[in-house]
């Protein structure tokens, strides 16, 4: 009887401690789920915020491909007919996320040959870090390091402009842009967001950075892009672009198994003025 | 056979006790751990959720300073300076710069943190003031005839002000006129100047003077720095260019809602909009744009250099008298108007996250 009653005992206090343990460990899923679907949004936001329309160039469902910000600076100096010297990360004229490298994109503005400033971008073919190369610039307080970011000037600039046109950008607001891919893909078998940069003639590995979300089944996806346009609807085309709404939808199946949906909406920043 | 009953009784008991133990301790275990994912998640979201509000408040701080531009803040700012604003307010510490980049450009930073949470924003947004596109032909533009007397001068030859330097050389071909001539000739059509209406220049004006003011504006400087001179502010840098000055390089937009009087030695540069009657006498000199929507008497030795344009809404006839001269200058109504346009956001990658 007594052997029996503490049987029932312990059985009961251990189906409390299994049923106890799953309990967590769905609760940790759902955490972790949960956290899965704000950081789709995040991500996204992180790429596509800074972004203007005419920087997005491909998008679908599954796949945007944008030239995403690298980073901000005030030239201060020019060192080459198609060089230009930025002041570094700890500049007040300056704002990078990370230091620019060869097959980035410089933009910047400059008066063409007919009087008008015109937006220039053009390939960065070689970045060097200097000290103090800022120094006599006025926009180089608090930064003593510096890039040198050498670029292809467009040929129809070199050929018409008697000033170079490194020469006319300084003391103007320049911008690197990387072109960047925010995949939704399978890695290792789990559906994840992904991102990949260009590395100057190459797309660099596609590095899972978020998820897991729910496979792909037939027409819904546990990751979908969807793109506005400058009057709300939805849109293809990449330049009509304004607005990305990213859906995820999120399943975690390790001890626990929970799923959880959500979507954000980022507005791109640029190109429409305030 | 009761020692053997109390030896198993003493057994039975132990066992059980420990294996409820370790249950309850397990239990305790998942229970702290439930509690610690509860709290862990509550502080991401709330760290989340806070995150987006911190930097659409640095956002609005950059939109905020730019409708409210520090107009003549920034206008005094020399190329490469800064002035910094602080504020505290809903828990949000923030800071907005405002750096000079050349005549017209200006970089506009804005932080916000919210310590609570240590949680920041922050934004870069580029701006500009556009020289105005159009300048006026003339040194004198008025409607009808207006009253110039005697020995006044009214000269649409380009020449440079006294004593500026950096001036280009006026095209060969732009030779003077008669007064009269000059004067007769001229009509106006729109109340904009540069393609830009006037109540917009007003508006975004970087010094106001109100009505019925009778002032004797000087530059003010302190160091090396074009400082203002209080309220109302008159000091509308220095046209005068005998000795070096630190607001040589300021033109400010200045506007007056109604009538204004300019006497003694009063001088200034930029663009002076003026809302009601100028009365220019003794020795005013202004160089620039001078803009005025009633009528204009120029009185004594009052010079304008630049271009002088009355609309004299009530038809009460404009009067440059004996002594007095405005001079058409390309080079001071170049520098005047260089950043006299509205701020607007500076191309299609304004925007720019500072973190």
């Amino acid at each position: 009887m007594t052997v029996t009653v503490g049987a029932l005992v312990l059985g009961a206090a251990f189906s409390t401690v299994a049923r106890q343990g799953r309990a967590y460990a769905t609760l940790a899923a759902g955490v972790s789920a949960r956290a899965a679907v704000r950081d789709a949004g995040d991500v996204t936001d992180a790429e596509l915020r800074w972004a203007a329309p005419q920087d997005i160039r491909v998008a679908t469902d599954s796949l945007v491909e944008v030239a995403a910000f690298v980073g901000a600076a005030v030239a201060c100096a020019s060192a080459g007919p198609s060089a230009l010297v930025l002041p570094g990360p700890s500049g007040v004229a300056s704002a990078w996320r990370s230091p620019p490298r060869a097959g980035d994109e410089i933009v910047f503005g400059a008066v063409g040959i007919d009087g008008r400033e015109r937006e220039r971008r053009a390939a960065i073919v070689g970045v060097v870090r200097a000290t103090d190369a800022c120094a006599s610039s006025p926009f180089s307080a608090g930064a003593p390091d510096a890039f040198v970011v050498t670029f292809a000037a467009p040929v129809s600039d070199t050929l018409t402009l008697p000033e170079p046109l490194a020469a006319r950008a300084v003391g103007t607001p320049v911008r690197i842009l990387r072109a960047t891919r925010l995949r939704y893909y399978a890695s290792s078998s789990r559906p994840v967001l992904g991102v990949a940069e260009w590395e100057g003639g190459a797309w660099g590995t596609v590095q899972p950075t978020s998820g897991p979300y729910a496979a792909r089944t037939g027409s819904s996806a546990g990751l979908a892009f969807r793109f506005i346009d400058s009057l709300g609807g939805a849109t293809e085309a990449p330049r009509a672009v304004r607005a990305v709404t990213v859906t995820a939808i999120s399943r975690v199946a390790d001890y626990g198994v929970a799923t959880a949906a959500g979507s954000a909406v980022v507005a791109l920043r640029n190109g429409g003025g305030r | 056979m009761t020692r053997a009953l109390v030896r198993r009784r003493s057994r039975r008991p132990g066992f059980a006790l420990l294996s409820v133990l370790v249950a309850m301790t397990l239990l305790a275990v998942f229970a702290v751990g439930a509690a610690f994912l509860a709290v862990l998640e509550t502080r991401g979201l709330r760290s989340a959720s806070r995150q987006p509000a911190v930097q659409i408040a640095a956002e609005s701080l950059a939109v905020g300073t730019v409708a409210a531009w520090p107009g003549a803040g920034a206008a005094r700012l020399t190329v490469g300076d800064s002035v910094v604003s602080l504020a505290r307010t809903n828990a949000l510490e923030s800071r907005v710069r405002v750096l000079r980049l050349s005549s017209s450009r200006y970089l506009v930073t804005a932080a916000a943190e919210d310590p609570r949470f240590g949680v920041r924003g922050g934004v870069w947004l580029a701006v500009r003031r556009d020289s105005l596109p159009e300048l006026p032909p003339r040194a004198l533009t008025a409607p009808g005839a207006p009253d110039v007397r005697g020995r006044a001068v009214v000269d649409d030859a380009d020449r440079a002000p006294a004593l500026w330097d950096g001036c280009p050389e006026p095209p060969p071909n732009d030779s003077a006129s008669s007064p009269a001539d000059a004067a007769r000739r001229d009509t106006l059509a729109e109340p904009a100047f540069g393609g830009v209406p006037w109540d917009t220049l007003a508006a975004h004006a970087d010094v106001r003077v109100e009505p019925s003011t009778v002032a004797e504006p000087a530059p003010v400087t302190v160091g090396a720095r074009c400082v203002a001179s209080g309220t109302p502010d008159l000091s509308w840098g220095e046209p005068r260019r005998a000795a070096p000055s630190a607001c040589a390089a300021y033109y400010p937009v200045i506007a007056a809602s109604g009538d204004l009087t300019l006497r003694g030695e009063a001088r200034g540069q930029g663009v002076l909009i003026v809302g009601g009657d100028l009365v220019m006498r003794d020795d005013a000199y202004f160089a620039g744009v001078v803009l005025v929507r009633g009528r204009a008497l120029l009185l004594g030795g009052a010079r304008v250099v630049g271009a002088l344009v009355v609309r004299d809404v009530r038809g009460l006839g404009s009067v440059i008298a004996d002594g007095a001269r405005v001079q058409r200058s390309t080079c001071a109504l170049g520098r005047a108007t260089a950043g006299a346009a509205p701020v607007r956001v500076d191309g299609a990658h304004a925007w720019a996250p500072l973190w």
